[in-house]
């Protein structure tokens, strides 16, 4: 694939990933706990992950990241999305390459939400200086294995119809 | 995404991209130096003002206030709960933090998070790409292709506002008679959504060549340059005033 076109289809999916988590709004989370999401937009950086080489993946969430920041939460934001969004990627980039053998792509998504959620907490609590928000960590891992299975569950299923149609292979011709 | 922003109202007072990034910076600054609560009341009247100044109003306020206590409150509080709850179980050590210093910490946290907030919320997108294009440039000769990347994050903000309403009438449409569908399993939900988003990346990533015009077409300017006007003056008037009153 040429520059100019894997930077197209980098766009591309970036507005998908931002165009997906409004889906959000609509789909039922079976946890009721204040801040918690599925985080749809982790099935574009599967996708990603699947399909593209692991700069472009981590280009995919930073510009993601700093997109949604600017245009709905603020920048204050960012370091929160960032941390989380970068060092779940480059996780599930290195089990998905390393060791695919033992997961499927729904367990690399709870393990993805698993360091998002605790990245996330992790920059809360060195912000506070507050060591006492780590007693939220079995909570947020609790979550995170739900909004993972389901947000894995549909990232398999798309992961692999979009691998039947081909489509990044016929881009890449 | 922010439904009306105080730009796409056109009430907010312009000022110059670059002097208001600057400014806010200070702000954040100053707001991590305070130390007394009369200090902090002063920022609070200060942001307030400017607020209204820029063309927000209280709900901007009290949506910033809603995302902090769900990102930063909440957990601070489960957790201080839960390690409570520990503590009466298992007599383990008690949490011995200072709740007035951390409750002070949290106020001063939530001003420099809101004046971040207000200053994306009040300035439009290209004039803040044009001026970190002009900050950033020099890391080009290192390598690190920043204008490339702002010119992209551009592309995506322009590609959003145009697909943004289509998407929730279509793709949206579908995804919730999928979810109102009774007779289907939560498993016959899930691969409803799958098909409806395959279909749907399947058919943006045909848009490649529409996407390569549109990123030679959107071009960040270079030409960016402080401008010095009345409301610059005044803006930084009214910092000093602010710090010349706090210290």
């Amino acid at each position: 694939m040429d520059k100019k076109k894997k930077d197209a289809v980098i766009i591309i999916l970036i507005c998908n990933a931002i165009l997906i988590s409004l889906l959000e709004l609509i789909i039922p989370i079976p946890i009721p706990i204040p801040g918690v999401k599925l985080g749809l937009a982790n099935i574009i950086t599967i996708i990603a992950i699947a399909f593209l080489d692991f700069p472009d993946v981590l280009l995919i969430v930073f510009l993601r990241c700093l997109v949604v920041a600017v245009l709905s939460k603020g920048i204050t934001v960012l370091p929160f999305s960032l941390t989380g969004g970068l060092l779940s990627a480059m996780v599930m980039w290195l089990i998905y390459k390393k060791l695919s053998r033992w997961f499927s792509i729904k367990g690399i998504s709870v393990v993805g939400a698993i360091v998002h959620n605790t990245a996330q907490l992790m920059v809360a609590s060195l912000i506070l200086r507050e060591a006492v928000l780590f007693y939220y960590v079995p909570v947020l891992l609790i979550s995170a294995i739900i909004t993972g299975l389901i947000t894995g569950s549909i990232s398999q299923l798309t992961v692999s119809e979009i691998e039947k149609k081909g489509v990044f292979a016929e881009i890449s011709q | 995404m922010q439904a009306v922003s105080a730009i796409s109202k056109g009430e907010n007072i312009q000022l110059d991209a670059g002097i208001k990034t600057i400014l806010a910076i200070l702000l954040g600054l100053a707001t991590a130096l305070c130390t007394s609560t009369l200090e902090l009341v002063y920022f609070a009247l200060y942001l307030v003002i400017i607020t209204f100044l820029l063309g927000s109003d209280l709900r901007f306020i009290y949506k910033n206030l809603l995302s902090y206590g769900v990102i930063i409150v909440f957990p601070y509080l489960c957790g201080l709960g839960l390690s409570l709850l520990i503590n009466y179980l298992v007599a383990a050590p008690a949490y011995s933090g200072h709740f007035t210093a951390t409750f002070f910490k949290l106020i001063k946290i939530f001003f420099i998070w809101y004046i971040g907030s207000l200053y994306f919320f009040t300035t439009p997108i290209r004039p803040i790409t044009e001026m970190l294009n002009k900050v950033l440039s020099p890391l080009n000769a290192l390598g690190i292709p920043v204008v490339k990347h702002l010119n992209m994050a551009r592309v995506v903000v322009n590609e959003l506002n145009c697909s943004v309403s289509r998407f929730k009438e279509e793709i949206m449409g579908q995804a919730r008679q999928n979810f109102k569908n009774e007779q289907l399993g939560i498993k016959a939900k899930l691969q409803g959504l799958s098909h409806i988003l395959a279909v749907f990346i399947t058919n943006s990533l045909q848009q490649t060549d529409q996407i390569q015009e549109q990123v030679e077409l959107t071009r960040i300017g270079s030409q960016y340059g402080f401008r010095f006007a009345k409301n610059e003056i005044l803006a930084i008037l009214s910092f000093i005033i602010l710090v010349f009153l706090v210290w």
